[in-house]
């Protein structure tokens, strides 16, 4: 009685430890790299009131960590760093089309981390949402 | 009662499954910054004109930590996260007129990784979030569309 008693309270602390590292595990870094445009974050919109607003939406999603690994938040970040920044930036210089003269307006930015419930075999989901608009100021401007 | 039981098991069956969301998601917004704030290294003149690292002073280097909120497996968010205060005053102090480089670290929470507890659905779930980015001096930057559109304050007001 008293031995499973034990393995549940060992079972529970190996859940915990496990969650407590879990916890520490880092999640999605995002920059924009190797983009010329100009990429303003998530002010009072403008975007609704230009004529040519394009939508881009780029997800970049954090690594798949396992709790019981106790990756570093330096490691992780700088490992996902490179890949992750790519994504964005290159769904921006898709939608631009390279053209520098436009700006980019994130009018939608949101950030979130799960967590998947058992320690043991849980994985780590974190990730950044942008949604954002195009516009035409700065071609404008130029004219 | 067969009935009930496999209500029953339904119900925590579906809570287990859905813990595997325990966390948040939260929305970023800085309605009222005074400031432009680019992911990029670049921003806009008043011309027109693209401006790069070359045209500006790095004067100083932006740094914020908030924590977003959630329950009922992070699909009812608790609070968003406004940095437009953190972004005026950390401007204005280091004597800058904007923010390039910006960049987003999104962290887990602890109280997600707690099984069991993150069956509940009212149990709270967090995300940790860092912004950073370096405050700029640009002296022909354009006027800002945040201050035209909120507060009447020019981005080049230094």
């Amino acid at each position: 009685m008293y031995g499973s008693k034990n393995v549940v309270l060992k079972q529970m602390a190996v859940y915990f430890a496990a969650g407590l590292i879990g916890g520490c595990a880092p999640g999605a870094y995002m920059s924009v790299k190797g983009v010329s445009n100009p990429v303003y974050v998530c002010g009072p919109s403008h975007v609704e009131t230009l004529k040519n607003v394009v939508n881009v939406t780029s997800t970049v999603k954090g690594e798949t960590v396992t709790a019981n690994q106790g990756t570093s938040l330096e490691q992780h970040s700088s490992e996902s760093s490179v890949s992750d920044s790519n994504v964005a930036s290159e769904a921006i210089n898709k939608a631009t089309g390279g053209n520098d003269a436009l700006d980019v307006q994130i009018n939608r930015l949101s950030v979130g981390a799960y967590y998947m419930g058992f320690p043991g075999w849980t994985k780590e989901n974190t990730w950044v949402k942008v949604k954002a608009g195009i516009s035409e100021n700065g071609k404008e401007k130029l004219q | 009662m067969n009935t009930l039981k496999y209500i029953t098991l339904s119900i925590a069956a579906l809570a287990l499954f859905l813990s595997g969301c325990a966390g948040a998601r939260t929305v970023i917004k800085s309605d009222n910054a005074k400031y432009d704030v680019s992911f990029s290294s670049n921003l806009r003149a008043s011309d027109g004109m693209m401006l790069s690292s070359e045209n500006m002073d790095s004067v100083g280097v932006y740094n914020y930590k908030a924590t977003g909120w959630g329950m009922v497996w992070s699909f009812v968010p608790l609070n968003s996260i406004n940095l437009s205060k953190s972004i005026n005053q950390q401007v204005e102090t280091a004597g800058g007129n904007a923010i390039t480089d910006f960049s987003i670290i999104a962290k887990q929470g602890m109280l997600n990784s707690f099984a069991i507890f993150s069956w509940l659905p009212f149990w709270p779930g967090y995300n940790t979030v860092y912004f950073s980015g370096k405050i700029q001096n640009v002296k022909s930057l354009a006027p800002s569309s945040q201050g035209s559109a909120g507060d009447g304050k020019s981005a080049d007001s230094n």
